[in-house]
């Protein structure tokens, strides 16, 4: 019925769509710049994608730079170290997906429990600090507190008479640390936009509930939880769009060769292979590649919890 | 006539094609007749310089900028990139912006590349003779002189000017040992010591051209580590400090093994990179028993050469390999280990020793320029005119080959520098109260990396230039302990900067990975070195050592 009455009048609607175009017309104003810079900055620089195709040469420039043929793609897949780093990459970024995506939820559900005001202001601002430091930085700090002579962790375990552990050297320590490190890092900060979906709530629900009998908890899975669904939801999709980005800025400062079977990820190797040897067609295509990836696992994971829920990115 | 205006635009957009096919034809014959003749500076150009020590520091306007402009009638547009970071080089060389004279320090393209690339022009013989007489003189009594940087195809055109490495001669780097240790553990010194100098911490450091052998060295070490040699009753110190992203802390250990980081050689009739050689094999299997003895700091693994030296300067280490320069402390190196500890501990004492000795009498280092003290490139970019290229030779050569511009890098001795001992026969210190290079005074600004003449004294401390005479650079210590390569592609002839371009980044990762396992004891050396080499020449190692075989050999170069 709906359909049909849409359909009666196509003249109409579009009339009514200026109409509306011509009502918020000050807003569309304000969106032409945006697009523009949008244009200019993200999709205008697109075109330089062609040289993952060819073998890019300074002097002749994208254009007229040979075509190669997918070499660097047949390279990239006839390539041990790049196999292994896009294992690393995916099975990092997983743990990350898994651990690290739900901490802050979890922060964010504990926080807004807590009634005294103080704590939780103090609590909040403490677990952001880390976010606003480089990895540079950081990475200074885990190098020390992980040292097999001045770390503060070994000089704990050697209480109990444990000799030294170089954890930062070892294959079966590193990976759990890059997890833990960044969990530390990012908690606080990725919290604030739960806190403030749930800031949103309707507070009438949660009275009901009280009238209803609900205790806390019944009212954070009940209510709460519900209510932050979409936007969980939405990071989710966004971050598994993300797979291919297990963290460059983090590994770079913290792996060595030591850990390099378990911790050299695409971006990492790119850097040392493809950027410092002035590889710069090669790494468009690993970044052309990685990108691919994202573009589809987000089309895919939104199409899957479409169906599944009214929730998704669009 | 309706239609003329068709034809005026197709007119144009022919000629236009034309213009453009034009443009990218080859090299047009110069006529050095109808340049202006040397020192007719009398038309005003506009020149982007930039040097081997352009890092973005540079003001405009600065002092030795004023001074070149007025000289040379041009107007200099300073370069604000940093040419010693690879990313923004990068970034310079593949958008194809660069400065009308170039000579990066961060790796990029070869001196080939960039003209293969378009991004460079050549040099016409007859304009280097006629410009920059000095410079030209240099390359006649240099050899192999004018043959480096030779454009292809072609004897009289060049694709860059060469630099001469005079401070790169002979051994750079040596072993040095915790003297105050060694006394105190009641070891004697290979041979007779004498200190390097006399005050400023030079008294406690000493030297002496004997070495040991790696088995003695072995005894130290171990002495250092176990029986407390700084005497505070505690097991705290070790005898190596290595690190993790240079291969420096083991040059003595390889070279008595004979071979260098880096190097080729020639190995059971074959020729091999010195990372998949049986020497370097053996060099490894020795550096593992120390780490299974204990001997090495075990948090090596995480430290990168800036860190282990501030970790050697606590003082818990007995040896540490350094350059002749950092045992003659000179200024640029004080941060640096071994002589950092000098500076922060009065009772601290080196004995710097020659390098080791191993156990088929090999003993030595990797010459830091393969053949010829002749390297680097001045680049000139493809855009730059006859006329223009005729005024950068004039400043090139006075920059960089007259000893009368020493002010272009330290100013006026006495107001903005000062000697460091006797006039002209020591180094020239650039006083605190100015910038050490570019700023606002401008000092390195404009230069290239090249030593002429007296200039390596003017940048080498007299204890650097004694120790060089008494060891670093003498006949016998060169002819005998410099390691060179087998083969070296010196004038560009071969693909191999191409393929290692191409490979290095697998390859690099290949070896740092298996030698740190292999130290560590994580693999076993001799169970695991056969696929270890396989999988190195399978990642591209092969086609190089191939494309390797068609260059020449030093012995020949050097011969020649």
């Amino acid at each position: 019925m709906q359909k049909a009455k849409s359909n009666d009048n196509p003249n109409q609607t579009k009339h009514a769509h200026w109409k509306n175009v011509k009502k918020y017309t000050p807003f569309y104003l304000m969106l032409i710049l945006p697009v523009i810079m949008l244009g200019v900055f993200s999709y205008g620089p697109m075109y330089g994608i062609i040289i993952a195709f060819k073998d890019f040469s300074p002097g002749l420039g994208m254009w007229r730079s040979p075509w190669n043929n997918f070499d660097h793609f047949t390279r990239m897949f006839n390539d041990f170290l790049f196999l292994r780093a896009l294992r690393n990459t995916i099975w990092i970024s997983l743990l990350k997906i898994i651990i690290s995506f739900p901490a802050p939820i979890i922060f964010a559900l504990l926080l807004n429990e807590v009634r005294q005001m103080t704590f939780k202001k103090i609590t909040q601002s403490v677990s952001y600090l880390p976010h606003f430091m480089s990895w540079v930085i950081l990475s200074s700090m885990i190098v020390e507190v992980f040292s097999p002579q001045r770390g503060i962790i070994n000089y704990f375990i050697g209480l109990f008479g444990v000799e030294p552990i170089h954890f930062l050297a070892s294959k079966a320590a590193f990976v759990p640390i890059l997890v833990g490190t960044d969990i530390w890092k990012e908690l606080g900060y990725a919290a604030i936009i739960y806190l403030a979906t749930m800031s949103a709530i309707d507070p009438g629900l949660y009275e009901a509930a009280d009238m209803d009998g609900a205790n806390r908890f019944h009212k954070m899975i009940h209510i709460t939880i519900p209510s932050i669904m979409p936007m969980i939801i939405v990071l989710f999709i966004l971050r598994l769009g993300a797979i291919l980005n297990a963290g460059f800025d983090q590994i770079l400062n913290l792996y060595n060769p030591m850990v390099y079977e378990v911790a050299d990820i695409i971006d990492t190797y790119v850097y040392r292979a493809g950027l410092e040897q002035f590889q710069l067609d090669y790494a468009t295509a690993v970044g052309l590649f990685k990108n691919i990836v994202g573009i589809l696992l987000i089309v895919f994971a939104n199409m899957l919890i479409r169906r599944k829920s009214e929730h998704g990115i669009w | 006539m309706k239609h003329w205006w068709k034809n005026m635009l197709i007119a144009l957009l022919a000629a236009v094609i034309a213009g453009c096919n034009a443009d990218s034809g080859a090299e047009s014959e110069v006529d050095v007749g109808e340049l202006p003749e040397p020192g007719d500076f009398s038309d005003e150009l506009s020149i982007q310089l930039s040097g081997s020590w352009t890092q973005g520091n540079i003001e405009d306007n600065n002092w030795v900028q004023q001074r070149l402009e007025e000289m040379f009638n041009i107007e200099i547009v300073n370069s604000k990139m940093d040419t010693w970071n690879a990313d923004e080089v990068s970034l310079a060389v593949a958008s194809g912006d660069l400065p009308d004279t170039f000579s990066f320090t961060a790796a990029s393209l070869s001196t080939q590349e960039f003209y293969q690339n378009d991004l460079t022009r050549t040099i016409p013989r007859e304009m280097i003779e006629k410009y920059a007489p000095k410079y030209a003189q240099m390359l006649d009594e240099t050899p192999p002189g004018w043959e480096m940087n030779k454009a292809p195809d072609s004897d009289d055109e060049y694709l860059a000017l060469t630099g001469i490495q005079s401070h790169t001669e002979g051994l750079l780097w040596t072993s040095t040992f915790r003297l105050d240790w060694l006394e105190e553990l009641g070891i004697d010194p290979p041979g007779d010591i004498e200190p390097v100098g006399t005050e400023g911490g030079l008294e406690r450091i000493y030297f002496t051209d004997e070495a040991y052998t790696l088995d003695e060295l072995e005894e130290i070490l171990r002495a250092f580590t176990f029986d407390d040699p700084n005497g505070n009753g505690k097991n705290d110190t070790y005898g190596l400090l290595p690190y993790n992203d240079q291969l420096h802390w083991m040059n003595t250990i390889m070279g008595a093994h004979g071979v260098a980081p880096g190097y080729n050689l020639e190995e059971d009739g074959e020729i091999k990179a010195a990372e998949i050689s049986n020497r370097y094999k053996e060099a490894l299997k020795r550096l593992a028993k120390w780490y299974d003895m204990g001997l090495m700091d075990p948090e090596w693994t995480t430290l990168d050469v800036e860190k282990a030296w501030e970790k050697y300067q606590i003082g818990n280490t007995g040896y540490f390999t350094a350059q002749r320069s950092y045992v003659a402390m000179e200024d640029w190196t004080t941060m640096r280990a071994p002589q950092n500890l000098i500076l922060a501990d009065e009772e601290a004492k080196l004995l710097v020793t020659a390098p080791e000795i191993g156990p088929d009498g090999d003993q030595g280092v990797g010459s830091w320029m393969p053949v010829t003290t002749l390297g680097q490139s001045y680049h000139i970019s493809k855009d730059v005119t006859d006329e223009e290229l005729a005024r950068i030779l004039q400043i090139f050569d006075f920059v960089n080959h007259d000893d009368e511009a020493r002010w272009t890098l330290y100013g006026e001795v006495g107001e903005h520098s000062e000697w460091q001992g006797e006039p002209d026969e020591s180094a020239i210190i650039i006083n605190d109260e100015y910038p050490a290079e570019e700023g606002d005074m401008g000092f390195w600004a404009y230069n290239f990396r090249t030593y002429p003449g007296e200039r390596l004294t003017w940048l080498t401390s007299q204890y650097t230039l004694e120790l060089m005479d008494k060891f670093f650079t003498r006949d016998d210590v060169v002819e005998n302990m410099l390691i060179r390569p087998h083969r070296e592609d010196l004038f560009e002839e071969t693909h191999i900067t191409e393929l290692q371009q191409r490979y290095s980044g697998q390859l690099d990762t290949i070896v740092e990975e298996f030698r740190m396992r292999a130290i560590v004891g994580e693999i076993d050396i001799d169970q695991e070195w056969d696929s270890y080499v396989q999988n190195w020449l399978n990642n591209g190692g092969q086609e190089i050592l191939d494309e390797l075989e068609k260059a020449p050999l030093v012995s020949d170069l050097l011969s020649e």
